[in-house]
């Protein structure tokens, strides 16, 4: 009795959040600047993290997130409700990512950035730790971070990318499979791939 | 079911995400719980999968969200005629001010030019503009104008020619008003000007003869106030 109410509490939280979302998209389809607004502010960060790791490189990262979100306001109107409006905004995030060559002009120009921007990684991995734990686990844990990162990086780009999708976004191979446009089963086959690849780089790294 | 080691560790990835068999995975966990060396190797594999997650999430950068506004501003106005505006009003903005503040210094420095440049005009006066009527050739007088002789006003057209005298004053007779319009008709007279264009004009001349002895010829002065022509033989001032 209790988990059938608990089922019906959550499936009428799904049809208000479909409800709303399809507000949403409507009201993104005539233009809305606030809604677009909105989208925007909530999906830019998770997007920007999801291209920046598939891309190594955080400049490319930022003109690949503006191609998409300029693809995201000139495509709403083809947007027609298949999936949900994450989903959409994924799909096209990760296709644009996979598919960014970078010209001749980036690959031989380097931004230049400011040394007031962030500290140094370790330094700044220490000022943010918790209080609990002490300098020498923090600064192993950001070590391993980057280690992580750099073996993370080496991957060929389809593996990084299956790997990061179910791995740090955690999505079903269903949804991966959409949105990079390749049968489950190739899902299935670049994720084992990619978690071998994986931990033979992080073997040699640490050791274990 | 009895797989090997490498065979298992293969489906670790299927496992961990909890899309194999049922079967498949009961004999992993049962493998799992009597191979250490699997054991170990699957905990290895879940701290790298630890690790994954454990990432930083990188955030966009104050510049990076700058340029993505930038973008899907221009997005915004991506018709031709919008942009081509935009890209305009882009470019003349900065130059407002110094193209305004350009203008202004030219039209200073014009009208502080300007006032220097130009020549103020002539004062003219009015007497430069107006000329009295004139007396150009008058014809010799025979006739006897008495001792004071005889001043006559007269009034000459445009045309320079006498059109009224009037006698202000000489010793009247008969014969005098025929002679006096002999005079009239051949002498040749200057109309008056204004602005350059002839005109009407009053002029009073006064005539005396002058007899000088012992040439035996006779000489006529002709006064108007100015310096008139002069001859051996007789003068004539108007």
């Amino acid at each position: 009795m209790e988990a059938a109410r608990t089922l019906e509490t959550a499936i009428e939280q799904v049809s208000l959040q479909a409800a709303e979302e399809a507000q949403l998209v409507a009201e993104l389809q005539v233009g809305s600047e606030e809604a677009f607004t909105y989208v925007l502010e909530r999906y830019r960060n998770p997007i920007y993290s999801l291209v920046a790791q598939i891309l190594v490189t955080e400049a490319d990262a930022a003109d690949v997130l503006q191609n998409i979100f300029v693809k995201v306001f000139r495509g709403i109107g083809q947007f027609h409700g298949q999936s949900t409006l994450k989903t959409w905004l994924y799909r096209i995030a990760v296709r644009e990512a996979l598919n960014f060559r970078r010209g001749w002009f980036r690959r031989h120009f380097h931004e230049p950035f400011s040394i007031d921007d962030e500290p140094a990684q370790p330094a700044a991995k220490l000022a943010k730790a918790p209080p609990e734990s002490g300098p020498y686990e923090t600064l192993e844990q950001s070590e391993r971070q980057q280690l992580v990162k750099s073996a993370l990086d080496a991957l060929p780009r389809p593996y990084r990318a299956v790997l990061v999708l179910r791995e740090m976004e955690e999505m079903p191979y269903d949804e991966i499979a959409d949105m990079l446009g390749v049968p489950e089963g190739t899902v299935k086959s670049r994720l084992m791939r990619g978690r071998e690849l994986l931990r033979r780089k992080l073997a040699g790294m640490l050791g274990r | 079911m009895f797989e090997s080691c490498s065979q298992i560790r293969e489906r670790f990835s299927e496992y961990v995400d909890g899309v194999g068999s049922r079967q498949a995975v009961l004999s992993i966990r049962y493998h799992l719980r009597h191979c250490g060396a699997c054991e170990a190797e699957f905990e290895r594999y879940e701290l790298m999968r630890g690790d994954l997650r454990a990432l930083p999430r990188p955030k966009p950068s104050p510049l990076a969200n700058l340029r993505l506004n930038v973008a899907l501003s221009q997005a915004q106005n991506s018709n031709v005629l919008g942009a081509l505006r935009l890209r305009f009003e882009n470019v003349l903005r900065p130059l407002l001010l110094p193209a305004t503040g350009a203008v202004l210094a030219g039209l200073i420095c014009f009208g502080v030019t300007l006032e220097c440049l130009i020549v103020p005009p002539a004062r003219v006066d009015a007497s430069t503009i107006t000329t009295p009527a004139r007396i150009e050739i008058l014809v010799p007088l025979d006739f006897n104008t008495g001792i004071d002789g005889v001043v006559l006003d007269t009034h000459v057209n445009a045309d320079g020619q006498v059109v009224d005298y009037k006698v202000l004053s000489g010793t009247p007779s008969p014969e005098l008003k025929p002679q006096l319009d002999r005079l009239m008709y051949f002498s040749v007279f200057r109309p008056a000007t204004r602005l350059g264009q002839p005109t009407d004009g009053e002029l009073v001349l006064s005539l005396r003869r002058i007899t000088v002895r012992g040439r035996g010829s006779a000489a006529h002065d002709h006064d108007s106030g100015s310096p008139g022509s002069s001859d051996p033989a007789e003068r004539s001032s108007i």
